[in-house]
């Protein structure tokens, strides 16, 4: 909770996270084949798909399909992307030892969260932007063009919103990953969770589709962000034929932008919670100390203490626990050294800082002593 | 948490002149005891020098004290800072150069200094300026703009080296920093050193470096460390170390085929027999050369050709003189550092690629 609390008090530490942005995507943009391939997929998606499934369902079914798919392919790039794009740099420099370039800079652990977040969601979302983009002008993408110019520029802000927060929800999610596991497994762990992102959502198949064919699966989809997402784009982007563009605008008897805006509250409310994930997973995986989170580490809790002190007599125990739940354990480890060497007032001094009375002291000098002198005795017996 | 910092602040290691303070530093892995229980300090103005064999710890306690890794127990202050509970206080005034290269191949040196800068806050004409020195001085203007996977080993080392510089902090950290360097570069940077120490003051500067170079340690540092197996040996001034061991060293050349028998006989002879001893230690410091520690040679040299007569040793080469600085690691370490040539470029960048390969 001490994370959340510190991470709505953010001081934005804008050169740093201008820096790491700005490295992120001269790497990208400099990777030509990355780039190239990259959009390889999703433009045979929209090549081939289209015909196929004219071909199956029979004449008609082609736009209905395809007006459909549209949005899923978009979604399908902002999740590959947004993933694979703000992962794999983590994962390299961790490998390469560059992690600890930035883990030792004067950089708040949040800042430096917010600049891979940033640099990964910009990548992921030109890659969409440009696969829009061709489907567009290539008319493999549906597109009400009743509407004209006009209507294409007022639904691409609401659009571009979406894409924005969609590709920041999969690129926590990829710092997440990346945290977590190392080059080798990187593909595995990403395939693991792309698949069931893309697929158990309504970005490919209609949410009502399957709640029809297995009533209460809809509350499966519901738990996917993409699901809404889908939604969202869907709304501004095709879905003119027998579907509802936007399933959260049932709701609201059809008005579309009732249901964006259901839409974006939902995948703001998953954007918080990726985010405070992110926050503390990834920046939490920079160093094994948390450098942000001072002070948790070391106090352990009060069930893991009771059982170190369990072979204690009752009162001994009681001043233990009480010392312990004030002063944590380097503190201890150097108290101990202390009155080792004989410097018991320095000690005494910081036990009373620490907010102990004099009678405590007292007690715990007694309890210590004990405490040696059976340790002594064990060792003598072995 | 605020109660917790007011202890440690009052407590018994900070607020005086140490820039460093370690307190039964730990760090263990498992069964891995890689850093074990090291007390050391040292002052603002000091060049603190780490000499240790492989795998002793070095690095390990440089990053525990960069806050990269938590200490399993004991702890630390870097300038009056604790490492864990402070560590955002402790990166505000570090640099650290780390053992491994690890500038990033994907961009332009010049880039590369760049987002350092970012990171520590350098911005507009300031930045320009000091990253323009810094090239300078490790002679990458030219090749500024080139991508570091064009870079050859020592250029990448030597941009490594200027990235740490780049910041100007009160401690800096140098993880084996003449690594990979051609004596040129390695001059050109110790004087770089050495005006930023005037510049800074000497007394809001510090490096604390680890190093294979002996003679770098000894002319450089103003106290070493000797680390074996996590544990620190033996810490003082190059010169009182030197001192220390005492006496002088006769360097003996023989068979290389022969040389295991030939250090048993001197052994036997010279030191298990404490009558007539005159050996303070038998080292092998080479293929065919035997290091003898004595008090004092004059003596000491009749006896060692003795003992070579009767027991049908030929020496070939004798060679007298004064400790240096690598007698007193043998001497604690019982290792030699001849074996890994440290300037051996090509050898350290195949290290590290098989490194990589490793962790793949
Ligand atoms: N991340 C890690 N996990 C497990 N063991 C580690 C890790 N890092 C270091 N060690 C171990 O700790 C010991 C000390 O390693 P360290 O890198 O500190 O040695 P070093 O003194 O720097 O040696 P070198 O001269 O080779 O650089 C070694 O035995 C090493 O295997
Ligand atoms: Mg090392």
């Amino acid at each position: 909770m001490i994370g959340g609390i510190e991470m709505l008090n953010i001081e934005f530490d804008f050169e740093a996270i201008k820096g790491i942005v700005k490295r992120e995507l001269i790497k990208y943009f400099r990777n030509k084949q990355q780039i190239v391939s990259s959009l390889i997929m999703p433009t045979i998606f929209m090549l081939f798909l289209r015909p196929g499934f004219a071909g199956i369902g029979g004449a008609g079914s082609e736009a209905y399909i395809m007006d459909y798919l549209g949005a899923g392919i978009i979604c399908m790039v902002i999740i590959m992307s947004g993933i694979m794009l703000s992962g794999m740099p983590i994962l390299f420099d961790k490998m390469m030892g560059f992690q600890d370039i930035y883990a030792v800079a004067p950089v708040k652990r949040r800042n430096l969260v917010l600049g891979f977040l940033i640099g990964g969601a910009l990548k992921s979302c030109f890659m969409s932007s440009v696969v829009i983009i061709i489907g567009l002008f290539t008319g493999l993408f549906p597109y009400d063009w009743g509407l004209g110019w006009g209507g294409m520029l007022l639904s691409i802000i609401p659009l571009a919103f979406t894409i924005f927060l969609g590709a920041i929800i999969y690129a926590c999610i990829g710092l997440c990953i990346a945290a977590r596991t190392d080059m080798t497994n990187a593909f595995l762990w990403n395939n693991l969770i792309n698949m069931p992102l893309v697929f158990i959502s309504g970005a490919i198949i209609p949410v009502d589709a399957f709640e029809a064919s297995l009533p209460g699966s809809q509350y499966i989809f519901f738990l996917n962000p993409t699901t809404f997402m889908a939604d969202s784009i869907r709304t501004f982007l095709g879905g003119t034929e027998g579907i509802p563009a936007s399933t959260a605008g049932v709701f609201f008897n059809g008005n579309l932008l009732a249901g964006f805006a259901l839409d974006m509250l939902i995948m703001f409310g998953f954007g918080a919670l990726l985010f405070y994930l992110a926050f503390r997973i990834f920046g939490g995986s920079l160093q094994e100390s948390s450098g942000g989170f001072a002070g948790v580490i070391h106090k352990k809790s009060a069930e893991a203490r009771k059982k170190w002190f369990k072979d204690l007599p009752p009162e001994d125990r009681d001043i233990m626990m009480k010392v312990t739940s004030k002063v944590n354990m380097l503190q201890m480890g150097q108290i101990m050294q202390l009155a080792g060497e004989g410097k018991q007032d320095v000690a005494a001094k910081m036990l009373k800082d620490a907010g102990l009375t004099d009678e405590d002291i007292q007690k715990f000098w007694a309890a210590g002593m004990r405490m040696m002198e059976q340790m002594r005795e064990k060792r003598v017996c072995e | 948490m605020n109660n917790e910092n007011r202890i440690i602040k009052g407590g018994y290691l900070s607020e005086n002149e140490y820039i460093v303070e370690a307190f039964n530093l730990t760090k263990a892995w498992g069964d891995l005891v890689a850093v074990d229980h090291i007390n050391f300090e040292i002052k603002s103005g000091e060049i603190f020098g780490f000499l240790g064999p492989n795998g002793a710890g070095k690095s390990t306690t440089i990053k525990m004290l960069c806050t990269l890794y938590l200490p399993t127990d004991g702890r630390a202050t870097v300038g009056g800072h604790d490492i864990v509970q402070e560590a955002e206080e402790v990166r505000k005034i570090i640099g650290y150069v780390p053992q491994d290269i690890t500038v990033d191949g994907r961009l332009t040196g010049y880039e590369n200094l760049e987002f350092q800068a970012s990171l520590y806050g350098l911005k507009g004409k300031e930045k320009e300026e000091r990253i323009e020195e810094m090239l300078k001085l490790v002679e990458l203007g030219q090749r500024a703009d080139g991508l570091v996977d064009t870079y050859s080993g020592g250029m990448r080392r030597r941009l490594e080296i200027a990235r740490g510089l780049l910041v100007e902090p009160q401690l800096l950290f140098l993880d084996e920093p003449s690594l990979g360097l051609d004596p040129v570069s390695r001059k050109s940077i110790w004087e770089h050193v050495a005006r930023l120490q005037k510049k800074k003051g000497k007394e809001n500067f510090a490096i604390f470096m680890s190093t294979h170079y002996m003679e770098e340690a000894d002319r450089l540092c103003s106290r070493v460390g000797i680390i074996d197996r996590g544990r620190i040996v033996a810490l003082d001034t190059p010169a009182n170390l030197k001192k220390q061991i005492g006496g002088e060293i006769i360097e003996i050349d023989v068979d290389s085929a022969r040389i295991k028998r030939a250090m048993k006989r001197f052994e036997k002879f010279g030191m298990e027999d404490q009558s007539n001893r005159f050996i303070e230690k038998i080292n092998q410091v080479g293929d065919s050369t035997i290091a003898i520690e004595v008090k004092d040679t004059d003596t000491a040299l009749p006896k060692v050709f003795k003992i070579a007569s009767e027991n049908n040793i030929e020496i070939q080469q004798v060679h007298m003189r004064a400790p240096s600085l690598e007698d007193v690691f043998i001497h604690y370490t019982g290792k030699t550092l001849r074996d890994e040539d440290a300037s051996d470029v090509m050898g350290f960048i195949k290290s590290q690629i098989s490194k990589r390969l490793r962790s793949l």
